[in-house]
């Protein structure tokens, strides 16, 4: 048990060196890997968001703790394909930043979020047009499609994305959320149209589960 | 009658903004070609006094200006990164995602002899003798700005694995930004102009746009060491910080020759005042998304709000930069005619 809280304690501070030989010190001792995922590494994870929305970590402190959770999960990973389970995928993501903003950080810090939380994603990049993000997420069969925009100037373009998905055949199938600091709920639920608005990269890790029916 | 003074509240607006109402273009050519420039710089006054003269904005007859500018941009460009300029936006620097080794093997550039600086002289020596003089300056950009564009987001991932390369890069980056700034201040004398209009413009400014991802731990590791050694090289000094300050507001103090200070919506500037002292001039600055969005009735109220929050008001200022296509004339009228009535300096 001394071993499994430190491997929780390893994703909470970013301690991304230590994390493989406690993940598989653990796996030795006979824990299941999916016990490790669940009651260690995502609780760990729901800590650091908690922390990061009270302010009390910034971006480099989160993107610390999501690469050492992505670094637990590869000891983990092969393990479970061997046996024929793999890491239960929530489902399918398609990211972009909108068309006209070529801001990335916000975009890449929410993507590993969802990541560590058991999305697949796709990052399709920045200064995306809209038909890309209908191309990609068809050719994906995604789940979700998260848009960010940083600047005002991005705004006809969320629409005209929230659009061209919601237009397409993809139609309701697919869920569409909107963060940066330009989106505010206002504009991308109630102007756009979309599913949903993320205040930032934690809020989009509860809103994609709660689009899968976990959250 | 004498006339009471008011605090001043800047407006800017943002190249899409000019694009879809007057189909002003800033794309390459107005970073390329001064003579472009000075053109369009003319009938920004005249447009925005057409518009906002009365509330005291714009110029119907405005002097030539020749203005030298590169945004964000120049030290990135130097170092190779792509350049994406566009009509309707500023110019963005697309990160180079250089491996440590490669940023360990960077040198520093000759400035006046590499591209786009080489181009960026021949302009001034243009602009010179045409005109007897240039305005403006160039804007240095920040120590973890510019080692971001160097290393990528990876960066905040050796902050924590690799404390040594990390001092190394911020260190070459801080003395590329002082090598740049000694290059252009005795041309232009002013250091500040292509980052705020905000404050005085002979001090150098330094653009912190990214101190805001970090915590007052990192920022005291890898930020304060590099604004002490600009502020020691380059001074008087100043910071923008167009995010929210609350986390760096502490460390910010330390730096030496601060003269000046810009924070972003959401910052506490009533507790920043208050660090500072009323002798540092404080910039605050509005949300563009809360003046496009909101109506009349809720600027007056944050203006007023941020008005409370900055007393003492001699010293303080607010802004409303980067202003896009799309936000209501009045939201202007209305942040300016508060700041006029609302924001009367009692000497």
């Amino acid at each position: 048990m001394e071993n499994l809280e430190a491997i929780k304690e390893a994703v909470n501070k970013g301690k991304r060196k230590e994390i493989a030989g406690l993940v598989q010190t653990a796996l030795d001792n006979g824990t299941e890997p999916k016990v490790i995922i669940n009651n260690y590494m995502i609780e760990a994870m729901k800590e650091v968001g908690a922390r990061f929305e009270a302010k009390k970590i910034f971006v480099p402190e989160m993107m610390m703790a999501a690469l050492t959770m992505q670094t637990g999960l590869d000891v983990i990973k092969p393990l479970l394909e061997k046996s024929g389970k793999n890491v239960e995928k929530l489902g399918i993501v398609v990211m972009g930043t909108v068309f006209g903003d070529l801001h990335d950080i916000g975009k890449n810090l929410a993507i590993l979020m969802l990541e560590s939380a058991g999305f697949e994603v796709h990052n399709i990049g920045e200064n995306v047009p809209a038909a890309t993000f209908v191309e990609k997420a068809t050719e994906l069969n995604a789940d979700i499609v998260g848009l960010s925009s940083l600047l005002t100037t991005g705004d006809p373009h969320v629409k005209e994305t929230v659009a061209a998905i919601k237009n397409s055949p993809l139609g309701d199938k697919v869920k569409v959320m909107c963060g940066g600091a330009a989106v505010t709920e206002k504009f991308a639920v109630g102007e756009c149209g979309a599913d949903g608005h993320a205040v930032d990269a934690i809020a989009g890790v509860k809103l994609a589960q709660k689009f899968v029916g976990v959250g | 009658m004498t006339q009471q003074k008011h605090i001043p509240l800047g407006v800017g607006f943002y190249p899409d903004w000019w694009h879809k109402n007057y189909g002003f273009s800033y794309g390459k050519e107005y970073y390329y070609d001064a003579d472009y420039r000075v053109d369009l710089q003319a009938k920004l006054p005249k447009a925005l006094y057409e518009r906002f003269g009365d509330v005291g904005l714009g110029d119907p007859n405005p002097a030539p200006k020749p203005l030298i500018t590169f945004g964000m941009v120049m030290l990135p460009a130097i170092f190779g990164c792509e350049i994406i300029f566009k009509d309707d936006a500023l110019p963005w620097a697309m990160p180079l995602n250089l491996s440590k080794e490669d940023c360990d093997k960077l040198v520093k550039p000759d400035l006046p002899n590499v591209s786009p600086m080489k181009e960026m002289l021949g302009q001034i020596d243009h602009l010179q003798a045409k005109y007897g003089k240039v305005v403006g300056d160039i804007n240095t950009t920040g120590v973890q700005n510019l080692a971001l564009k160097l290393r990528g987001d990876q960066l905040y991932i050796d902050y924590f694995e690799d404390p040594e390369f990390c001092h190394r890069l911020l260190k070459f980056c801080t003395e590329c930004i002082i090598d740049l700034w000694r290059l252009i201040y005795p041309i232009t004398g002013t250091g500040a102009v292509d980052v705020t209009p905000m404050c005085d413009p002979t001090i150098f400014c330094v653009a912190n746009c990214t101190t805001e991802q970090i915590s007052s731990d990192t920022y005291e590791e890898y930020g304060l060491p590099y604004d002490i050694m600009l502020s020691n090289a380059c001074n008087p000094f100043g910071i923008h910080h167009c995010g929210n300050i609350d986390a760096v507001a502490e460390q910010y103090a330390k730096v030496p020759n601060l003269v000046f200070i810009e924070a972003g919506f959401g910052s506490d500037f009533a507790a920043a005042r208050k660090i500072y002292g009323p002798d540092v001039a404080f910039n605050a600055r509005i949300s563009p998304v809360q003046m496009k969005n909101d109506n009349s009735d809720g600027i007056e109220a944050t203006v007023k709000e941020i008005i409370d929050q900055g007393a003492p008001l001699s010293n303080f200022s607010i802004d409303t930069v980067g202003l896009t296509h799309g936000v209501p004339d009045e939201n202007v009228r209305i942040a300016r005619q508060t700041a006029m009535t609302y924001g009367k300096i009692n000497k």
